[in-house]
């Protein structure tokens, strides 16, 4: 039996579908999410677009199948949605003698109800809205809460590092699989938009009025977005003796840190290029042996030159099809890792790679743009996936076919 | 953050909280990068430094951190702001610095460390998980040496609120009240950092042999994982020399490890811990540290043991703490 880490589900929600095959049909069909926030109450509602998911705290509860009596918060819905999804799609609930775990990544945790309900945390004199809150503001609620419901409690972590937690708890899981802690994991990561994140990257100014344009040369920042996004990992083991499908398999992962600024990163992107060199080695792989990259790209200034100049001097200037599809589904920070992953192995199972949409101009400092056009004549055995973090965080991750 | 040793003055409390001591942190940070940041990231930064300093290391192989509630002052800060301002006039730094990473990134901007960096936010698991990550890499042989932390802050908002859903214990014995089993339980804060290396040298404290995380356990669940744990290392109960217990004085949650010891330990002499630093999520990173201590000073201050019997000669600690009855852990810590 080899060692091998084993792709058995997948499960997805975000602004451009419900589940896995909604989001597909999206990507297909160059259907972005972004628009004016309907459900996000904020004064920059006009000026600056969101990816959010349309639907509201109580259509999320109704999807995810939970009862009103408990509070929980966005993010708990719309990773109970994702993790159900993925949860089902590999029968976990089916061999329950197999040690099965859950890593999630967040940043935002249970913010969303705290911003609504902090002053009356510190003013009013209300212990039942607090005791009913209070607790689901950590960023472990939401992964607790949904490894409970679910029952896959053998080892559960939360991690949050920014816009890299989800690739970084699907390196995580690997290596717990890898280590004979795990048979299966869960792993991934949930956001969900609050007025605390769109006000904070507004602070930043990185914020694009209009839609985003990655990789392009006028491009002016990212659209916020919320998401949650899970995949399960098997050992071989456990894969063969459920006698699973396999979507693929994690064979390559790394990260690194820029150590350059707490927010941007270093111009020649140095962390990135560490990340991906590295993730590349541990697959045991030669640039050229990738088909395709999702790209970090989120359409800032900063991270498209800096994750451009790293791929240019990684991949000696032959850099294979890359497309950010942020253009579709926003920044969705602590989930952006696990739609990602899902989406590379959707590339990886319809053999397809999906278009950077609002491409226009060629950036000037690069000699490479990314994929316009849905492009199914490119076979794809190896997709990288990058999710670049504040405070310098750089995961790669390296899907491949089984 | 400790300086050495565990004295019996070693309190530092701020009306019935037990406040971390603020280190003279020009010692560690550049006066202009301690200006932009909030009191934790200090405090992290300053203890990691420490911590590096004593184990001569100047770019771990690795940065991993647990923090449950992250860079709580920050938070708030742009919080209130965001709401008092509806969203306007609103600057940078505090949202810079309120993501729960910032500590591990500090560490790695001023280290000019380009390697391995995590941060685990799981409750009362956040110190473990970053324990058992470093444990990993160092069987994977992805490092040889790991920087480790755990830490959380107790901010005036933040002890409010807690306050009033009666969660504290006011006290004006510290070393009394984790005895008293009433309700509630001593309000802290604090950091512990760690290097944790393949090889032993001079430096060393103890040897880190094995980590258990029992999440929602009951009395027999618990004993039975912490039996594993030693059959594991081919000892029984009696092997253990010291139990250090992270006890907090709030009954119903301590009643799970005073079980385990008169269960499966009735003899042996028991030290605690959260007198010292009262209870937060990442406590166990304090807890560890007198774990480590005292096998290698052999003893710790007299105020810390709970049992009229005093250890021998200390080869084996089980270091077992607890969270909110939900997190349990168990650590085994060897003399080397």
């Amino acid at each position: 039996m080899t060692n091998r880490v084993l792709i058995t589900g997948m499960g997805m929600i975000s602004s451009i579908g419900m589940n896995v095959e909604e989001c597909y049909a999206s990507l297909l069909s160059r259907q972005s999410g972004t628009d004016k926030a309907r459900i996000l109450t904020t004064v920059h509602r006009d000026t600056y677009p969101v990816s959010e998911v349309k639907l509201t705290d109580d259509e999320l509860s109704k999807q995810a199948g939970l009862s009103q009596d408990r509070p929980y918060t966005r993010t708990t819905l719309l990773g109970m949605i994702a993790a159900k999804e993925a949860f089902e799609h590999a029968g976990l609930h089916q061999l329950e003698r197999l040690r099965t775990g859950m890593v999630s990544g967040t940043s935002v945790g249970g913010m969303g109800k705290t911003e609504l309900n902090y002053l009356d945390y510190l003013q009013i004199e209300n212990p039942e809205l607090l005791s009913m809150y209070i607790d689901t503001h950590d960023c472990g609620d939401s992964t607790q809460t949904i490894a409970d419901t679910l029952g896959c409690n053998d080892y559960v972590t939360t991690i949050s590092t920014a816009c890299s937690s989800a690739a970084n708890a699907i390196m995580l899981g690997a290596r717990l699989i890898k280590n004979g802690l795990l048979d299966r994991v869960l792993v991934g990561g949930v956001d969900s938009l609050t007025r605390f994140t769109l006000n904070g990257f507004n602070t930043l100014m990185i914020l694009d009025k209009e839609h985003c344009k990655p990789f392009d040369g006028e491009r002016c920042g990212l659209n916020l977005g919320e998401a949650a996004g899970f995949i399960v990992l098997e050992s071989e083991a456990a894969a063969r003796e459920g006698n699973r499908k396999i979507y693929g398999q994690l064979t390559g992962y790394a990260n690194t840190n820029d150590a350059y600024h707490q927010t941007a990163s270093s111009p020649e992107g140095n962390g990135a290029f560490l990340a991906m060199k590295k993730a590349l080695e541990k697959a045991g792989i030669q640039p050229d042996d990738v088909d395709y990259i999702n790209v970090h790209g989120t359409g800032t200034p900063n991270n498209d030159l800096s994750e451009g100049r790293a791929m240019e001097r990684l991949f000696a200037g032959k850099i294979p099809p890359f497309s950010s599809t942020k253009s579709y589904t926003g920044h969705t920070l602590g989930a952006a890792g696990g739609i990602e992953a899902v989406i590379s192995l959707l590339s990886i199972n319809h053999q397809i790679i999906f278009p950077n949409l609002n491409f226009t101009n060629k950036m000037p400092e690069l000699n490479c743009e990314p994929v316009t056009e849905t492009d199914t004549s490119v076979a794809v055995k190896t997709v990288l996936s990058n999710s670049f973090g504040f405070g310098g965080n750089n995961t790669s991750l390296v899907f491949s076919a089984s | 953050m400790y300086s050495e040793g565990m004295p019996d003055t070693f309190v530092n409390t701020s009306g019935h909280k037990l406040k971390a001591f603020d280190p003279d942190y020009k010692k560690y940070i550049a006066p202009a990068a301690a200006r932009r940041m909030g009191r934790i990231i200090k405090i992290g930064v300053a203890s990691a430094a420490v911590c590096m300093e004593r184990a001569q290391e100047k770019n771990p192989d690795a940065i991993i951190v647990g923090t449950a509630m992250g860079c709580v002052e920050d938070t708030e800060e742009f919080l209130i702001k965001m709401i008092d301002n509806k969203e306007t006039l609103l600057t940078p730094t505090s949202f810079i610095q309120s993501t729960h990473n910032t500590v591990a990134g500090q560490i790695a901007l001023l280290l000019g460390c380009n390697n391995y960096n995590f941060t685990y936010v799981h409750r009362g698991f956040s110190f473990e998980s970053a324990l058992l990550d470093a444990m990993l890499l160092l069987k994977e042989k992805e490092a040889s040496s790991v920087l480790v932390g755990g830490l959380d802050e107790l901010t005036n908002n933040h002890f409010e609120i807690y306050n009033k859903l009666g969660y504290w214990k006011v006290s004006t014995s510290c070393i009394d009240s984790i005895r008293d089993k009433s309700d509630g339980v001593l309000p802290g804060e604090g950091a512990a950092f760690f290097i944790l290396r393949t090889e032993k040298d001079d430096h060393t404290l103890a040897e880190l042999s094995g980590l258990e995380m029992i999440y929602k356990p009951d009395d027999a669940l618990l004993q039975k994982r912490v039996l594993e744990l030693l059959q594991k290392h081919a000892l029984a109960p009696a092997g253990i020399d010291a139990l250090v217990l992270g006890i907090n004085g709030h009954g119903e949650e301590d009643r799970f490890l005073l079980s385990l010891a008169e269960t499966l330990f009735p003899e042996t002499p028991i030290a605690a811990f959260k007198h010292y630093c009262g209870e937060y999520p990442t406590a166990s990173a304090a807890g560890l540290y007198q774990a480590a201590y005292l096998i290698k000073n052999q003893e710790v201050s007299e105020a810390a043991w709970q049992t009229g019997n005093r250890p021998k000669q200390i080869s084996n600690v089980l270091f077992c703490n607890g969270f909110r009855k939900d997190y349990q852990s168990v650590t085994l810590l060897s003399k080397c």
